[in-house]
Parts: structure tokens; sequence; C-alpha cells
């Protein structure tokens, strides 16, 4: 009896241990046809920016799925999908093939720009900051000539509690300054709350900004309810002389939200080029294939509704960088900010 | 279905809060370690159309007080490893990042759900009586469960706090070995998951109290149903009031979250244990 009782027992516990198909719901077929539908289905109910972009997706449906069979190659598939997802010209968007010969891209205007030829750190530090220091998490700082303070923010990639020592560091270097270049050009994003702990660090007063809502369901219009986003004064003291802000092409997400909060202070000025006009928070999902995709899943705005998504955040004053000037040591935007805040 | 478990848990609240004689002859105290191997599988439609397998190191410390005919235990388990898709296994994504001023250029590389990006933790403490004279106990039991994985190509949480059922069974075989059966399922929970899209984007409140004001929510069996099995067996050491052992625990559990999304999981795992 026990003999038999511990066969069952056995065959019982074999059993529980493969039983995927019976005991988890089926995962997503991988051919073609299933990875197009997938992908497009994951973009139609996720996809926060159909509205504000005039997009029609169904139609794009229609249009890309007649190019895909459950015959279709990688390179196919790879190809419909890069047509289908450029039409939402979106730099938070983008596809990370498994194969090594498919390159990764994503779909905005910074996919057609080959490489940063406007910007370089080493420029400033070669050629205009004489002393510079830094501050982790990716503070860059110094005073130019003529009493201008210079700021440049690597990245925002850290949350607000582990922002406010080293901007005390930062902001005590440069408080006797007369102005300060706070320069968000190259890097990358990051937390919109460090971006918008940052600027808090620069006003006095409450400001709001701008209004977020995200995807909370699969229908067109299940957004959360807005959440508004204000700046206020951070930190035990605040830098309020006159700020010039640096952007260009390059400045994406968080630093754009961070550009956002800063154009509610009526002592900024933005010197440079637009923004990239990718605002978003961006979630990384996959297909049945392996590959990866990312999608913007909101809508972010200014307090007062307007959308700069797919566009960016034209400057105050446009200087565009040249490629043979900042290979010879000149940032013409920087001369332009020292020269505002002379 | 629904008024047995109202039934058993009404019996769980009722024994749980009875007065005891004393008879300090018959209280038993067990410690028991045990330490071994899990494989946890879950598929996670809201996260990924992706089977994910994860194999993992499960320690677990329990403490069983056995009085008169009443069984209290305390039970916390730790399990860590990777995480893979069962199809693809281990991916790296490659970004050829743009060249600079100076036509540098790097590639950034980024291995999915690197080693040790899988942690699951369980916490447990149930009351069980005895029936009759029989090795059948019944009671209940206050879970909770927690995992944290890559999944999806990004990060995935998932909390589950509930309150059980449980029946078991426990047999003497011979002076020295012991075996028993433990079934319990969950009759109430109260449930942590990452909202819609993953993403809270609640600026004010932080990233931990946003994902529980957006994606918590009290489930009953017909929306998240959850078993656990427990069959072990102890043999007593010669000349000493230790026992080794081994456990077979599973796992299942599965949560309808609008149509086509569901999250449905399972685990295995085999352990050693050490009782004290």
């Amino acid at each position: 009896m026990t003999r038999k009782i511990f066969i069952t027992l056995s065959l019982f516990i074999l059993a529980l241990t493969s039983c995927d198909k019976v005991l988890l719901n089926e995962e997503v077929s991988n051919d073609p046809v299933s990875n197009f539908d997938y992908l497009w289905t994951e973009f139609n109910e996720k996809y926060g920016l159909f509205e504000p972009k005039s997009i029609n997706w169904d139609s794009a449906y229609y249009h890309y799925r007649s190019k895909i069979n459950t015959s279709s190659s990688e390179e196919e598939l790879y190809a419909v999908l890069k047509d289908m997802l450029m039409l939402l010209q979106d730099d938070h968007v983008g596809l990370v093939p498994t194969n090594p010969n498919l390159p990764p891209f994503t779909t905005g205007h910074l996919s057609k720009i080959d490489c940063m030829k406007d910007f370089d750190l080493s420029v400033i530090k070669n050629h205009y900051l004489a002393d510079f220091k830094f501050e982790e998490p990716f503070f860059t700082y110094g005073i130019l000539e003529g009493n201008i303070g210079y700021i440049h923010i690597e990245g925002f990639s850290d949350m607000p509690k582990n922002l406010e020592k080293p901007m005390d560091i930062v902001l005590e270097h440069l408080k006797d300054t007369k102005g300060v270049i706070v320069d968000v050009r190259g890097g990358y994003g990051g937390e919109d709350l460090a971006g918008q702990y940052i600027a808090g660090r620069f006003t006095k007063e409450y400001h709001q900004y701008m209004k977020t809502r995200v995807k909370n369901g699969p229908g067109p219009n299940d957004f959360t309810q807005p959440e508004f986003w204000s700046i206020n004064q951070e930190g035990d003291f605040q830098y309020t002389n006159s700020v010039v802000v640096l952007t260009h092409r390059f400045t994406i997400s968080a630093r754009e939200t961070f550009c956002l909060a800063m154009a509610t202070l009526p002592q900024v000025t933005f010197v440079g080029d637009t923004t990239a006009g990718a605002f978003s928070n961006q979630i990384n999902r996959e297909m049945p294939n392996g590959w990866g995709f990312s999608i913007s899943i909101g809508q972010w705005t200014t307090a007062n509704d307007i959308s700069y998504e797919g566009i960016g955040i034209p400057p105050d004053i446009l200087v565009q960088n040249k490629e043979i000037d900042l290979l010879a040591g000149k940032d013409e935007a920087l001369e332009k900010a020292i020269e505002l805040l002379n | 279905m629904n008024s047995f478990f109202t039934k058993l848990l009404a019996f769980f609240l009722c024994t749980s809060f009875q007065a005891i004689a004393q008879d300090n002859t018959l209280i038993k105290n067990d410690f028991r370690l045990s330490t071994g191997y899990e494989n946890f599988r879950i598929l996670d439609l809201n996260a990924s159309p992706l089977l994910y397998s994860s194999n993992n190191l499960l320690v677990g410390l329990d403490f069983e007080r056995n009085k008169k005919r009443y069984l209290w235990s305390l039970n916390g388990e730790l399990s860590v490893g990777n995480s893979q898709s069962k199809k693809h296994g281990v991916r790296t994504a490659v970004f050829p990042d743009k060249p600079n001023l100076y036509g540098e250029a790097d590639t950034t590389e980024y291995e999915l759900n690197p080693f040790l990006s899988f942690v699951r933790f369980t916490f447990n403490f149930s009351a069980l009586k005895q029936i009759g004279h029989s090795g059948f106990f019944v009671g209940g039991k206050i879970g909770n469960h927690f995992n944290f994985s890559g999944l999806g190509a990004d990060s995935w949480f998932f909390n589950q706090l509930s309150l059980q059922a449980a029946v078991r069974y426990q047999k003497e075989i011979g002076i020295n070995s012991k075996i028993s059966a433990e079934l319990s399922t969950s009759a109430f929970s109260y449930l942590l998951r990452q909202p819609y899209t993953l993403d809270p984007s609640l600026p004010d409140i932080g990233y931990f109290k946003a994902y529980l004001q957006t994606g918590s929510f009290f489930a009953s069996p017909n929306d998240f149903q959850h078993f656990n099995f427990n069959l072990s067996y102890q043999y007593s050491l010669k000349n000493s009031k230790n026992k080794i052992g081994l456990q077979y625990q599973f796992m299942w559990m599965n949560h309808s979250f609008l149509e086509n999304r569901n999250l449905s999981a399972y685990s295995n795992s085999l352990s050693l244990t050490y009782t004290l």
C-alpha cells in the first residue's frame, strides 16, 4: 500500500514539474503574422500619442499587415515593422531585434542624425572652463570668464533625495556668480522627478509646469486622471540670478521636462536648438520572437495643454553650432549665453 | 465551493482564539532549516508574451509548535536566481551609440535579466487543529508572497497578502520516520501588481506609494486562484532529537486581469531539511 502511494505521488509530482500548457496560459505564437499582430496590438492599446499626432493606427494595420504572411523572413518582418513604426516619428519608440544583422532603430528625428556634431563637453572643458569640477552623480561645473557659472547635467537618472547634497555643493560654489548657464545638451534622459527637483533649486515660488496622464486600459480613451507637476523652492537655498539653459536636438525626455519647468521661470532664457520632442514615459517590452521594443505610454503637455511631442521646445534664441567651429574649440551657443549674462 | 471556504475560514477564526489548558508534556517545538532547488515559471501576459523560467537557490526557516491538538507554525523562505525566457534564453541588447564630434563611437550592451535577477520571498503563519485523533489537521494561514524579477525587457514585481484555508495530514512511519502533506488555498487576497502600463507616474508620492495606489486591490477566489502543496519526509537521527528530511513544494497561481492579460505561475521545489 505504501509502495503504491509512493509511486502515485511520484508520478503526480513528475506531472506537476512539466505542465506548462495545463498550468499556465498559452504563450503567444511565434510566427511572422503573430509577431506583427502582437506588436500592432501592443501599440494600439498602450501608445498614448495617436491623438496628439493625428495618427490613424487602424489604417496602418490594413496597409502593413498585407505585406506579411506566415512565410515572411525575419528581414521582411523587420522592414515592414520599421516602416510602420516610422509613422509615429517618436524617439521613445524603437525596435531592437535579436538578429545582429538587423540594426536597432528609433523612429524620431534622432534616427536621421548620424552623429552629435553640435556639442562636445570636452570643448567646454578645454577651451572655456579653466577649472572645472565634477560632482556625482552627473554634474560638471565651474566658473567661466566674467564670473558666470556653468553647470552641465549629464543625466537625470537619480532620485531627488540623492540630488540635494550635490546641488548644495554645486550652487554653493556658484552662489556669487552674476548668472549661471545650465547646459542640458548631450547625455541622456532619466527621471522627471530629478528634473523637477533641480528646477526647484532655481526658484523661491510655486510654478505649475506640466500635466501628464498615462494609458490605463486598452481603449483609445483609457487614460489616468491628469497629474499636475509643479516646482517650488527646494533645498536650503536657491539660485535666483539670471539663467541661460542650453539645448539642442539631442535634449530629450527628462531633460525636456526639466526645460518645461525652467521655462516657467522669468529669469530663464533658452539658447541653442530645438529639443528632441520626446517627453512621454517609455516602457520596454518584447515580442514573441524575442525582439525588444519601446512605447511611449502617455501624454505629457505643458500645464496649459500645449504638446511639444514630435516637435520639441524651440529656444528663445536659435544658435546652431557648426562642426567646424567646435573642432576649432568654439561653442557658439555657449558664447551667446555668456554674452546674454554679461 | 465558496460556502466550503467560508466554513473553513470561520473554523480558523474560531480555533485561533480558543483558550487551551496548559500541559507542558505535550508541547513540542521544532526549528527547521531547509535548502534546495526551485524552478519557477511565469507567464504574465500584461508584461510579456513569453513564458519565463527561473532556476533558484531556495533557503527556508520554519518554526513549528505542536501543543496538544494544535499546530502553529511560522515559515519564511527566500529564493534567488535568474529568470529567462524559456524559448529564447539569455539575450543581450546591443545599441551602437551615435559617433561623437570626433567620430568616436561605442556600443552599449545590456544583458536582459542578468544573474540574480529573480527574488522571491514568502512568509506564512498558520494555525491548524487536529480532527479527532486522526492524522488530519485543518485551519488557516496568513501569508505574504513577494516576487521581483526581470520580465519582458523590464523589471516586474508582484505581491500577494492572503488568508488561506489549509489542511494537513501527517503520519508517523515506524519509530523514526514521519511523513506529512499539506494543501492550502487562498480564500481572500490583497494583491499588488504593476498598473496597466507598468508605470504609475504619480510625481508627488514616490514610486512605492504610487504602485500601492494604482496597482493594489482585493481579489476573491473568482479572480485569483492560488494553491500550495507541501510534502515532507523526516527521519530521526540516532541518539538525537534532530531529524533530516526531504521536502517537496508545489505552488500555482492564476490571476484574471483584463481579457488576454492573465498572470499565471507555478513552481516546484525540492529541499533538504534539518530539524532541531
